[in-house]
């Protein structure tokens, strides 16, 4: 009996000791979720030491892995009804929140606040932001994906001239068929080009073609217009007609290797992605690298997606005053310039994107490519079912694509009105 | 006399009551954080919920999508099917005829099985990441062997036709498992039954027809069983090797996977509790039928079991 007593007695302090961290959380004055790189939780936890200063008020800040386990997180928290009083979103899924009416309007405060105004940010981020004339998210950043990250030195090798904004895909077409390299055995070794993952959407959008109808309120896909096959077939062609461009089965031969790492280990000359490699391929040390806009299509025209990220408030917080202070510390001009400084994120404000913080002597040397991208930008459909549509149907109809086995125009074909007919009729 | 009884009856009690306190963490924690989540899940599949707002009842609806409108669950289905359908048997005759080796009285024989175990106390997303650069279809170890052949291999993984058979070569990597239990099984078979057959002249596959294969069929029974329910319930292998995309096209899309698609990546929860149930009652019936055929097949001790 004794015995049993004393496991109750060990039972009933770690209980106890639980319920006191439990309620130690729940001392904290605001709660605020987001995740983040190393770079990134510096500055956030910069930004709220100084607010909790400032303001005598307590913050709890957890973090999370970005993607899926960032939302399932914070998913669980609201549906165990104890949703955070500030969130971190980008620009495709704070559409889950937003549209399910769980975020308060910021406008209201914004009007009121002395230190920031709405007309600092790009338009274009506070447009995506913004349903029915209520703003939801106040903007951290903006990303477009228009960097094409190059390796001077293979240029160089190869006498080739650095591309230029004005290139276009015939140009990228020219300058990576002389950029890959095979090994006697006919095996490349080298790639010309290769994108972070499948971006699609650039070749789409620069090629004048449209994924929906009205990004902001999508109707119907309309990838099966002309311009959009088109684009879907062309990144196709880089991979199997011209071979600048690994094919799936060759990414599996690099052995799990990523696409950056492929860059960084000199095994592609060309990668695109978004500014935010920037901190990492700093860290190269064995050649020198610079940046340029992706091409324009042979028709001249000029399109990106975009990324972008912010802080909203949950409209169950109990303190919302003291919630939008701590936003307007978060993104607000001091955090802003901080996240600039990183090299990471291009600030949503225009002026410090514009500053020396962002445009810093440091490489890449045209970094400001990303500020004149800004009116090129097109978002992903606003719609909450957008993931499930991109993962479920466009996802495994354009591994098919990829992989060579049928061309973009019947798989699209298909495609196109099944997705209209699950999701938009 | 009285006190004799009376200490009877206490001490089995006693023994009762200390029977249940062991149980109880199992009991206590099936009921919490099992039997809840069993329950909620049941009612979830009847509404739509999106983790933000509260459950929405739709009666039937997700199961008449699933079953009329939605591709994908047919996709999965078929591909966690093809892949029950081949790995299991593969699985069972690989596993008896290691064991077989296993048995004999060689002096390295204990290294052996050591070395027949060792994957399956590996970490699943250790051993999918192994495989990953064994089925590399240019630097694979599996390609350079069948290349030794003059056979040139298949890009497997990123192949959506050879993607599912790479699965379920992957998986009898994990026969050494289930070989413990057929050599458990083995070492239990007594030894005067091989003598009297030898006695009657028997030769060595008649011993193994008439004699290890009857008295093994409990474990058989038994690993058909488990085999099944846990090929229907493959997940870390397919979520590492595809990063959680089922692909190329879908084809490695197993049901788990799908479940935790709407679940955790369209946070459909209503809809991944509805094919988690239908998930359920498909291995209930193959249990279910598993055993109302039992009887013909298996022996206990040597009687048929009625």
């Amino acid at each position: 009996m004794k015995r049993l007593m004393v496991l109750f007695l060990g039972l009933a302090l770690i209980f106890g000791l639980l319920v006191s961290c439990v309620q130690q959380k729940a001392k904290a004055d605001l709660r605020f979720m987001y995740w983040g790189d190393v770079s990134e939780i510096k500055i956030i936890k910069e930004m709220v030491d100084k607010f909790e200063k400032d303001t005598g008020l307590k913050v709890s800040a957890e973090r999370a892995p970005s993607g899926p386990p960032y939302m399932e997180k914070v998913l669980t928290q609201f549906a165990g009804g104890s949703a955070p009083d500030v969130l971190f979103v980008e620009v495709n899924n704070f559409k889950e929140f937003a549209q399910k009416g769980v975020l308060e309007d910021l406008n209201p405060y914004l009007e009121k606040e002395t230190t920031i105004k709405k007309s600092q940010f790009y338009k274009e981020i506070i447009d995506r932001f913004t349903i029915d004339d209520k703003l939801y998210v106040l903007p951290r950043d903006i990303a477009p994906i228009c960097v094409v990250y190059y390796n001077k030195k293979m240029f160089d090798e190869a006498g080739l001239k650095y591309p230029t904004d004005d290139w276009t895909w015939n140009d990228l077409l020219k300058i990576g068929k002389k950029l890959v390299k095979k090994d006697e055995k006919g095996m490349v070794t080298r790639f010309g080009y290769v994108d972070d993952w499948p971006i699609w959407e650039a070749f789409v959008l620069s090629n004048g073609g449209k994924i929906v109808d009205n990004v902001k309120k999508p109707r119907r896909c309309v990838l099966n217009m002309k311009e959009s096959i088109e684009g879907v077939q062309f990144r196709a062609d880089l991979i199997h007609k011209y071979g600048i461009t690994p094919s799936p089965s060759q990414m599996t031969a690099m052995g799990g290797m990523g696409t950056a790492d492929m860059f960084m280990s000199e095994r592609v000359a060309m990668f695109f992605s978004g500014i935010w490699k920037v901190p990492m391929f700093r860290q190269i040390k064995n050649f020198e690298w610079d940046v340029v806009m992706f091409p324009k299509s042979p028709k001249d025209i000029r399109g990106f997606p975009s990324g972008g990220s912010g802080y909203a408030i949950v409209k169950s917080s109990k303190n919302k005053e003291a919630a939008w202070k701590l936003v307007t510390y978060l993104a607000g001009k001091e955090g802003q310039i901080k996240l600039a400084q990183t090299g990471l994120a291009q600030p949503a404000m225009i002026d410090i994107a514009k500053s020396k913080y962002f445009l810093d002597d440091k490489p890449p040397k045209h970094k400001d490519i990303v500020l004149k991208a800004v009116p090129y930008i097109t978002f992903m459909p606003l719609m909450p079912e957008w993931e499930q549509i991109n993962v479920g149907m466009i996802a495994p109809a354009f591994d098919k694509i990829w992989s060579g086995k049928e061309k973009a125009a019947p798989v699209i074909k298909k495609l196109v009105p099944e997705i209209n007919e699950n999701y938009f009729e | 006399m009285e006190n004799v009884k009376r200490s009877k009856i206490s001490m089995s009690t006693h023994e009762a009551i200390w029977g249940y306190v062991f149980l109880s963490p199992w009991i206590l924690g099936m009921i919490f954080f099992v039997g809840g989540p069993i329950i909620a899940s049941l009612i979830l599949s009847f509404c739509e919920w999106d983790l933000i707002q509260p459950p929405k009842f739709i009666g039937l609806d997700n199961f008449i999508k699933m079953f009329t409108t939605d591709k994908r669950f047919w996709t999965s289905l078929y591909n966690t099917f093809y892949y029950t359908v081949l790995s299991v048997p593969l699985g069972i005759i690989g596993s008896i005829l290691v064991a077989l080796l296993m048995n004999q009285k060689w002096k390295t024989v204990r290294l052996l099985r050591t070395i027949y175990y060792l994957p399956s106390v590996t970490a699943g997303v250790a051993s999918a990441i192994i495989w990953m650069w064994l089925l590399n279809p240019d630097f694979g170890l599996v390609n350079y062997a069948l290349s030794l052949f003059g056979i040139k291999g298949p890009l497997w993984l990123a192949d959506e036709v050879w993607s599912k058979p790479a699965l379920i070569i992957m998986g009898l990597w994990g026969v050494g498992g289930n070989m413990i239990i057929y050599l458990a099984g083995l070492q239990g078979i007594p030894q005067q039954l091989y003598e009297a057959a030898e006695i009657d002249g028997a030769g060595l596959w008649g011993k193994f027809r008439h004699i290890t294969i009857p008295m093994l069929t409990p474990v058989i029974f038994f690993n058909l069983i488990m085999s099944i329910v846990w090929s229907f319930q493959i997940f870390t292998q397919v979520y590492v090797m595809t990063g959680g995309q089922g692909g190329p096209s879908d084809s490695t899309l197993v049901l788990v996977l799908y479940i935790y698609q709407h679940a955790f990546k369209f946070h459909n929860m209503g809809y991944a509790s509805a094919l988690a149930w239908v998930l359920f009652i498909i291995i209930l019936i193959f249990t279910l039928i598993q055993f109302k055929f039992a009887g013909g097949w298996v022996h206990y001790e040597g009687e048929l079991k009625k």
